[in-house]
């Protein structure tokens, strides 16, 4: 199965033909169904799990003002989006473990700003809350917050590479 | 003139990688770096020479100016220490029979200083330039300078000369007028430390804001880092075309006052200061990267050893662009432990 999924700007795309089944249209079903919830951009299915994909790039030609993006402001609405997605994995019942995944370019950040990031976020995802009560039964298998060289280098993401359109 | 680069051969760390008999293939071996003109940071792990590149560009611009005395022999070795008795103390000690020196360059002039030839080979074009330049050491002087320059003149004191320089120089009379581009850098300093720094009966002072005085050995160690930048800037010694070197800046400075300090450089380079700071800290060469309203005001340079135990640089404009970056490795190792990955 070919699957490309475009990103907003139009100007990366996700192959996603590796995948045994993946989407970019959470934001649309949210929208269409009138619900104030937010979404993360791209879902993929995978054998063993659920990549759930939140995708800013701020690096790009026609970004305004790409300096002033600042990913820790950010980091909060990147927080939302994991818990509304949710919502969307449960209706379409798929309960696969979930990987929440932030690609992020953008000037001012680096491996070291990316990493702490992901343990912002690590502590405001429900790591925590399902160690605590979940029995066993996981909300979150795992974050990462990556650079699209990062992403593409990465075993486990690189199987759906994101490259530039033609 | 900014200096553009510098090389450096058989000095203390910076050995020869391998044996090759190929003059051009000789050049290759030696250790060299291309400066840009704004602020140079320097990052690298201990023993990679980070405060030895910058001692011998503070040994080539003092050099640089006339009223060095030849006499008193101002080489690198004092800017080392006190205790060495032989410029061939300089020499890596793996290497100790080959041809050891280094160079330092505005593109144009050049210094270099032989230490297998025990004097300066190139320095004549070099000598008239007049660059001005300040060395803050890692060590904070100034809560010793009461009575020490005179100590000094009579004995000999455990100190090099990069530590008795920044003592002189912030000793001398304040400028005529206040330079008026850094104006606001010294009220921001000035609202750091709560006053402006004073110096009476070879004392340095604090005076605070509401009229009363602070022995300078009373007050925080990062606040006195501050206090001399403000005299320094106040003495009219970080005026455009001047060379600071600053080692280690971040050391016991709150890191909440890194960006107050990052501004400041960035403040002075616009003012046509070139900088050359060797940094430990993560966070203060970030504040500077993002902090620059120009890509071309910060230039990284990392310093680290290959697979043969020789020290190679790396430039980038973007810390994240540098090859193997240890400040950033070892906080992303704490990041990953953090969090259990």
């Amino acid at each position: 199965m070919s699957k490309i999924l475009v990103e907003e700007n139009n100007l990366y795309e996700l192959d996603c033909t590796a995948a045994l089944w993946a989407t970019d249209q959470i934001h649309e079903e949210y929208h269409r169904a009138k619900t104030n919830l937010k979404d993360a951009d791209f879902l993929i299915e995978t054998e063993e799990q659920m990549l759930l994909v939140e995708y800013k790039n701020s690096n790009v030609p026609n970004a305004a003002n790409p300096g002033a993006f600042d990913p820790e402001k950010k980091a909060n609405d990147v927080i939302q989006k994991f818990y509304d997605s949710l919502h969307y994995l449960y209706l379409l019942g798929k309960s696969k473990p979930v990987r929440y995944i932030w690609v992020l370019e953008s000037e001012k950040s680096d491996l070291t700003i990316r990493k702490r990031l992901r343990n912002r976020l690590h502590k405001a995802l429900p790591f925590l809350l399902q160690e605590n009560i979940g029995d066993g039964k996981k909300l979150i298998e795992g974050v990462d917050v990556v650079s699209i060289a990062e992403w593409n280098a990465d075993q486990r993401y690189g199987r759906y590479p994101l490259r530039k359109r033609n | 003139m900014p200096i553009k680069t510098i090389e450096v051969r058989n000095v203390l760390v910076f050995q020869r990688g391998w044996r090759v008999s190929d003059k051009q293939e000789r050049m290759k071996d030696t250790f060299s770096l291309q400066f840009g003109n704004g602020i140079n940071v320097l990052l690298g792990q201990n023993g990679t020479g980070k405060t030895t590149l910058l001692k011998m560009i503070y040994a080539a611009t003092q050099w640089s100016n006339e009223q060095v005395d030849e006499n008193k022999s101002k080489n690198l070795l004092q800017f080392f220490s006190n205790n060495l008795k032989d410029l061939d103390e300089l020499k890596s000690a793996s290497h100790e029979e080959e041809l050891s020196y280094y160079k330092v360059t505005d593109g144009t002039h050049a210094f270099e200083e032989s230490i297998s030839h025990h004097g300066l080979l190139d320095y004549e074009g070099w000598r008239h330039l007049n660059i001005p330049s300040v060395f803050i050491p890692a060590t904070e002087m100034l809560s010793h300078a009461k009575g020490f320059l005179a100590l000094n003149q009579k004995f000999k004191m455990p100190f090099d000369a990069t530590q008795i320089d920044i003592i002189v120089n912030a000793s001398l009379p304040e400028a005529r007028e206040e330079p008026a581009a850094l104006h606001s850098v010294l009220e921001k300093i000035s609202e750091a430390i709560g006053g402006t720094v004073i110096m009476e009966d070879d004392a340095f002072y604090v005076l605070k804001k509401e009229g009363y005085k602070v022995d300078f050995s009373l007050e925080a160690e990062g606040l006195r880092k501050l206090g001399l930048l403000w005299k320094l800037i106040r003495n009219g010694l970080l005026e455009p075309g001047s060379v600071l070197l600053w080692d280690e800046p971040e050391a016991n400075l709150n890191p909440e006052l890194y960006p107050l300090v990052a501004n400041i450089l960035l403040e002075l380079q616009k003012n046509g200061v070139q900088i050359f700071v060797a940094t430990h800290s993560y966070n203060f060469a970030k504040y500077l990267e993002i902090r620059r309203s120009e890509k071309e005001q910060v230039r990284f340079h990392n310093l680290y050893k290959n697979e043969n135990q020789v020290v190679v640089p790396s430039s980038a404009d973007r810390m994240d662009d540098l090859e193997q970056n240890h400040i950033m490795m070892a906080d992303n190792a704490l990041l990953d432990e953090v969090i259990g990955q």
